[in-house]
């Protein structure tokens, strides 16, 4: 019986809570320990200390607080921060602040990536972006959780900026005129919302910016560049990188970037925070028609896109003005986070990751959000008692794969694995955030409920497991043997049955096993013979679609993101389930 | 903590500035008392106030699903943080340090004031809506979003650093008698 044992005891005890060790034990210890007697009684000490302060400390607020209501009829000002920054950060140009660089290896990195998230609680660096030849420069600033702030400028003064602070959000930059067909360009986007509820998916923040957890997970073998300073780099596709990119340039008005163009992506050693991506043209001929079709004269190898972060400064102090207020004229939309109200339906798990403190809390309407965060890691749940139905709360999209979490019942992932939905008796609730998948199912499964499976007839009970698959097609043909995707998701449809892997980014595809024992006649008008597994099959290019028949069934890879040779890399890898 | 009476509550949502005033006079030592832990004498009014601007602003969305008093504290505790991060924007060097023990006869309030100053805002809140507001840890759990086992800790936590600050202090020399 150690010391803190006993005073751990002593301490729940105080409190009307249940002891670990029992009350006859813990008189004997304390009678001969004065440590511990003396632990008892400085603990009640402070307790008539904090329970009795004199009265007279505390003056009368309510004059003060009356003067400062608002007029009827008038919202009150919010305070303000300083006009928008400008230029570069003047000063600081040290990268990291007295660490390291360890050395990683590329094998390491998707897990290093999602561990290292609670060391950052504060980023700024200068920002440079090269588009083809216009180049944007500016800052680039985070506070952990998800204050961040994204501010570019051209030559022109024209502006590129994504602003998020707690409630705050705002994006700005050109739209992207069409070469061909269109009758004139849209004029620059600028859109606001105010009271955004925090990891709102509707007024995206790119955290991936801070921390490429979704642009590595589920990676195959990552090959690794040639070391440089204070960095390490790999290589991997636009596909894979496809969030990071958006962080930047939201619409990509800036450049359009091909899904298999070579990006080379360099992260700070010792954060892991990117650094330098650099995008080059792939030298694929359906790149190549692509980039005719969009009007580019990009020729294989040809930098198309690079965004750099310099002068890092991790930890350090961040600027005034390092998260603007929006630019005038901006229509704002209400995001409808009220935090004053406790979401008391939202359930608080019981398994809680070490170091996450909860943070902003509140209503959207009949929705309860509670969220923690540490440095970049994050976790959100939502909950609601007024769910209508057809598919799952919480935004998991038409692939979900079911999960059984013992005696917490059934759930379900989101393809991806970034979000968990459960349906119990009296609520929906969705967990998300950027733990990794593991840690989300346990604290979806330590929440104190029971998850049943979705009533048929809602869209989401086409979702099955891969038994369920194998008993309808027996001739199914499976994926799982393939590097960089997880899965498969499964869905059973009236007359086929469709697979969904995932990998990192939106590197994904589909395997479709029809019913029927021809192929549709094609969409593309650019359809190509291509030999698959021993038959000829066909390939359209258009729509990224790979068909072919095997043991009397038409069969499919479809994927917007991946390239023929991708695909029939694939195929060869199929096997029977 | 008693309870508002919802009439006052719903006159004061519906623009009654007296029964407004009425609820800031019943809550006001509460939320100093709470938010004084957490930023510290000198902000403790300011962000009482605040508390109280913001509960102005969403009374009309409380909806009589929890506490009033559980409500009010979410808000405080919002507040309190946000003031946090603002000091912590603006001076990062705001750390307290241990005051050395004064040679006179010691104030014991002050000392631990002193003392939960240097304790990191996450156990002192625990400690205060425990030990001040009487919460079970179940309740104190709901309020700040932790698990009750989390608060349990960190309540112990709070005990065993307090008990360390004093035994650190009695070993420094602290003339005048001990507190036992």
């Amino acid at each position: 019986m150690t010391c803190e044992a006993v005073q751990a005891s002593l301490s729940a005890v105080a409190d009307g809570e249940p002891p670990e060790l029992a009350p006859a034990e813990l008189d004997e210890h304390v009678r001969s320990c004065p440590a511990c007697r003396s632990f008892d009684e400085r603990m009640h000490e402070v307790r008539q200390l904090l329970r009795f302060e004199p009265l007279g400390d505390i003056p009368d607020l309510a004059p003060a607080v009356l003067a400062r209501l608002p007029d009827r009829g008038r919202r009150s000002w919010r305070a303000g921060v300083a006009a928008a920054v400008v230029g570069a950060v003047a000063g600081a140009s040290f990268v990291g602040i007295g660490r390291d660089p360890a050395t990683v290896a590329a094998a390491d990195l998707p897990e290093r990536v999602v561990d290292v998230q609670p060391a950052v609680t504060t980023l700024s660096a200068r920002l440079v972006v090269d588009a083809g030849d216009h180049r944007w420069t500016g800052t680039f600033a985070y506070e952990a959780p998800e204050s961040l702030a994204v501010v570019l400028r051209d030559t022109e003064g024209e502006l590129l900026a994504t602003v998020a602070d707690e409630g705050s959000w705002w994006t700005a930059g050109p739209v992207r005129c069409r070469p061909s067909g269109s009758t004139g360009c849209a004029p620059d986007r600028l859109e606001a919302v105010e009271d955004r509820p925090p990891f709102a998916d509707d007024a995206p923040v790119p955290l991936e910016l801070v921390a490429p957890v979704d642009s590595l997970a589920r990676s195959a073998e990552l090959e690794q560049l040639p070391e440089r300073d204070g960095a390490v780099g790999v290589r991997v596709t636009a596909a894979q990188v496809a969030g990071l990119l958006e962080g930047i340039d939201p619409t990509g008005a800036l450049r359009p970037v091909h899904p298999s163009d070579p990006v080379d992506l360099w992260l700070d050693s010792a954060s892991l925070v990117p650094v330098d991506v650099v995008v080059t043209a792939s030298e694929l001929p359906e790149r190549a028609r692509w980039a005719a079709a969009e009007g580019l004269t990009d020729a294989p190898g040809d930098q198309v896109l690079r965004i750099r972060l310099d002068d890092l400064v991790v930890d350090g102090d961040l600027p005034p003005g390092a998260f603007p207020r929006r630019p005038a004229g901006a229509e704002i939309r209400d995001g409808g986070f009220d935090d004053g109200d406790v979401p008391e339906m939202v359930p608080v798990p019981g398994d809680l990751p070490e170091g996450l403190q909860a943070g902003r809390a509140g209503m959207v309407g009949d929705v309860g959000i509670r969220t923690w965060a540490d440095g970049r890691a994050w976790l959100a749940i939502r909950a609601t008692e007024e769910w209508a139905g057809e598919q799952l709360f919480g935004g998991l999209g038409d692939f979900v794969v079911p999960v059984h979490l013992g005696a917490a019942g059934q759930a379900y992932a989101s393809a991806d694995g970034t979000r968990i939905a459960l349906r119990t008796a009296d609520l929906d609730i969705v967990v998300q955030g950027s733990i990794g998948p593991d840690a989300l199912r346990r604290v979806a499964a330590s929440l104190g409920v029971v998850g049943v499976p979705v009533d048929k007839g809602w869209a989401t009970s086409e979702v099955a497991g891969l038994a369920d698959a194998r008993s309808r097609a027996p001739d199914l043909l499976v994926a799982d043997d393939v590097d960089g995707f997880d899965g498969p998701a499964v869905r059973i449809g009236p007359d086929e049955v469709t697979l969904r892997y995932t990998g990192p980014g939106s590197r994904m595809f589909l395997l479709v096993r029809s019913d029927d024992a021809q192929l549709a006649p094609p969409l593309d008008a650019d359809v190509t013979a291509v030999p698959v597994r021993g038959v000829t099959g066909r390939w359209s290019p258009g729509t990224g679609d790979l068909e072919w028949v095997e043991a009397g069934h038409a069969r499919a890879l479809r994927s917007p993101t991946l390239t023929l040779t991708e695909l029939l890399d694939i195929a060869e890898q199929l096997r029977p389930a | 903590m008693h309870e508002p009476d919802p009439a006052t509550i719903r006159a004061a949502a519906a623009g009654d500035r007296r029964a407004f005033e009425t609820l800031v006079r019943e809550h006001q030592e509460i939320v100093v008392r709470f938010v004084r832990h957490l930023v510290g004498d000198s902000h403790a009014e300011d962000v009482a106030q605040e508390t109280f601007l913001r509960v102005h602003k969403k009374l009309g969305t409380f909806g009589f699903r929890c506490r009033f008093s559980t409500w009010l504290l979410q808000i405080a505790r919002n507040a309190a943080v946000d003031e946090l991060r603002r000091s912590a924007r603006r001076d990062r060097l705001a750390l307290v340090a241990p005051p050395p023990a004064p040679p006179s006869a010691p104030d014991v309030r002050a000392e631990l004031r002193a003392a939960l100053a240097s304790l990191s805002p996450t156990i002192v809140e625990a400690l205060v809506l425990v030990e001040v507001f009487g919460f079970g840890y179940e309740d104190a759990g709901r309020t700040l979003g932790v698990p009750t086992g989390t608060v349990k800790s960190r309540v112990f936590q709070a005990r065993r650093k307090l008990h360390e600050w004093q035994a650190a202090g009695e070993t420094g020399g602290r003339a005048g008698g001990s507190t036992w």
